[in-house]
């Protein structure tokens, strides 16, 4: 539809008949090519490109042209919940970044479509602003499907009921969030939503559902397919959240227990980022306070706890 | 010194002593114009959105057949259409030859392609997220033409500016197909031509200075609100 776009045509993307699929990638994936081809080959859709676009004049024509006598009070009462009727006798190009994003996305959500294509609807958005729309999305998308692009791992915490993660214009694995987020696929997807720990090694024992990997001078236990076998080369991967920090050598129920050293002492908004060398990096995040009881600095000697069950072993792309 | 100053005394006798017939030919330059720039605006715009916006096979060569159009010789487009309506000719029968109809349909076809080719550039040159919001906004053809244009209104100012520009300034093909008739086809530019061949200098000047100022008056307002449009954004 839009001309000079370099990436492939990515094939149809499932989109299930309800919820909330958020379409997870990083950019230049190929997400926003996704879903205008999903708005071009669909009926009953109503999108929202990524993009913000004001017409010419105050921001309600924007809001309702075109618009029958049922939508337009539809989109102006998105417009009020999303907080922008205030806004909206004003030129609509003076309007910020994030509340022309809002009056866009109040046309697109007083649709009646089935399907909401939505690309990237909070970027331009306020933190403070996010929950109002996250909130407003997730009820206009009541009884139809929203699909929203996304490569804020955030958006898909808060929103998505599904998500589909995009590489290259492929779909490498979709389906229910905990199952996306806690158990990616490949070491490609772990990378891409931002699973901080991962580790290469080969598998070094084998039991039921779980297996033991070398990662150079560290033994890690983590869950695995059936799939993988002795020997195999594998990713494990852990998020930096399910990582446990201490200052003593405490008996815990987490198979993985090292002792290391603070390598470097990151803040990332509200939390800090350790990376702890216990032979490899491990990367954990605690909170200020929690950085403020245990008194680590660079150099600290620590402990760092994940269980098992935390972890999980993909074969090696 | 004597021949200019002469010159400009004729000017100013004309103004002051030809007032009827200079109103005559001045009111019949304006509505000439002004129905021409009209019939080219009806033509050119929707024909210009549609070019701008559409992609099809051919459009290059089509965007350079318009964009010669806009050079088009007024004397040929006089020529062509006094042939066609030249009694014996294949439309004689409409007997519009001198007649102010045919000055009409000859600035029109002069204006036309202006309107047209500018109206097509600036619809073409929207950015890709204007055009991509028009199409996400699913609504008919006419209100998809509304938009457009309201896009581009500032530059369809200066187009249709471009365009009366061209029409009211123009005395080839008017003049071969109107025939410069006293109190019926003679406007501005064919009664410059008239009084010039008669070496009447002073009043060719004279209608030359009104010609100017009813381009500068027109001009003026189209650029205000050319600007204004820019500004009211």
């Amino acid at each position: 539809m839009v001309r000079g776009h370099s990436a492939p045509i990515p094939a149809d993307l499932p989109v299930p008949p309800l919820g909330r699929l958020v379409v997870f990638g990083p950019n230049g994936a190929g997400k926003s090519t996704l879903l205008r081809h999903e708005f071009a080959t669909r009926t009953d859709v109503a999108y929202l490109p990524q993009h913000t676009w004001m017409l010419r004049g105050p921001a309600h024509r924007t809001l309702t042209i075109g618009l029958g006598r049922m939508e337009r009070a539809r989109a102006e009462e998105w417009a009020r919940q999303l907080g922008v009727a205030d806004t909206l006798d004003r030129r609509g190009r003076s309007l910020s970044g994030g509340e022309q994003k809002r009056v866009n996305l109040a046309r697109v959500l007083a649709s009646n479509a089935k399907v909401l294509l939505l690309d990237e609807p909070l970027a331009p958005i306020d933190r403070v602003d996010r929950g109002l729309v996250i909130r407003s999305i997730a009820e206009a998308a009541e009884g139809r499907v929203a699909v929203v692009v996304a490569h804020d791992r955030d958006v898909v915490a808060m929103l998505a009921t599904e998500v589909a993660v995009l590489v290259d214009g492929v779909v490498l694995q979709q389906g229910p969030v905990a199952e996306v987020m806690h158990a990616p696929a490949s070491e490609d997807i772990a990378r891409v939503i931002g699973v901080e720990n991962v580790l290469v090694g080969a598998i070094s024992d084998v039991t039921d559902a779980m297996c033991t990997v070398a990662c150079g001078p560290v033994s890690i236990s983590a869950r695995r397919s059936d799939s993988l076998d002795l020997g195999d080369r594998v990713a494990v991967m852990f998020g930096a959240e399910t990582v446990l920090v201490s200052l003593d050598d405490a008996t815990t129920s987490a198979q993985n227990h090292w002792g290391g050293t603070v390598d470097s002492i990151v803040r990332l908004g509200s939390l800090v980022q350790l990376t702890v060398n216990v032979g490899v990096p491990v990367i954990a995040v605690i909170t200020p306070a929690a950085q403020d009881a245990l008194e680590v600095e660079q150099g600290t000697a620590v402990f760092v706890s994940v269980k098992a069950t935390a972890v999980r072993a993909v074969e090696r792309a | 010194m004597d021949f200019l100053a002469e010159i400009l005394r004729d000017a100013l006798d004309y103004v002051g002593g030809s007032g009827a017939e200079l109103v005559g030919v001045l009111a019949r330059t304006i509505w000439i114009a002004i129905a021409a720039t009209a019939g080219a605006i009806v033509m050119g715009v929707p024909l210009g959105v549609m070019l701008g916006r559409t992609r099809f096979r051919g459009r290059t060569l089509v965007m350079t057949l318009v964009n010669t159009a806009m050079a088009l010789p007024p004397v040929l487009v006089g020529l062509v259409l006094l042939v066609l309506v030249w009694p014996t000719g294949p439309l004689g029968n409409l007997d519009i030859l001198f007649t102010p109809i045919v000055m009409v349909i000859a600035q029109v076809l002069l204006a036309t392609p202006i309107i047209l080719g500018l109206t097509a550039a600036a619809v073409g040159a929207l950015p890709a997220p204007a055009v991509e919001f028009v199409a996400s906004m699913q609504v008919g053809v006419l209100t998809r033409f509304r938009v457009y244009v309201t896009e581009v209104w500032p530059q369809l100012l200066a187009a249709v500016a471009t365009g009366f520009g061209r029409v009211i300034a123009e005395v080839g093909a008017v003049l071969l197909v109107g025939g410069n008739i006293a109190g019926e086809t003679r406007v501005l530019t064919t009664a410059i031509v008239q009084e010039t061949r008669q070496a009447r200098f002073g009043a060719a000047l004279a209608l030359g200075a009104v010609l100017l100022l009813v381009a500068l008056i027109t001009n003026a307002t189209l650029t205000w609100l050319q600007v204004k449009g820019e500004r009211d954004g």
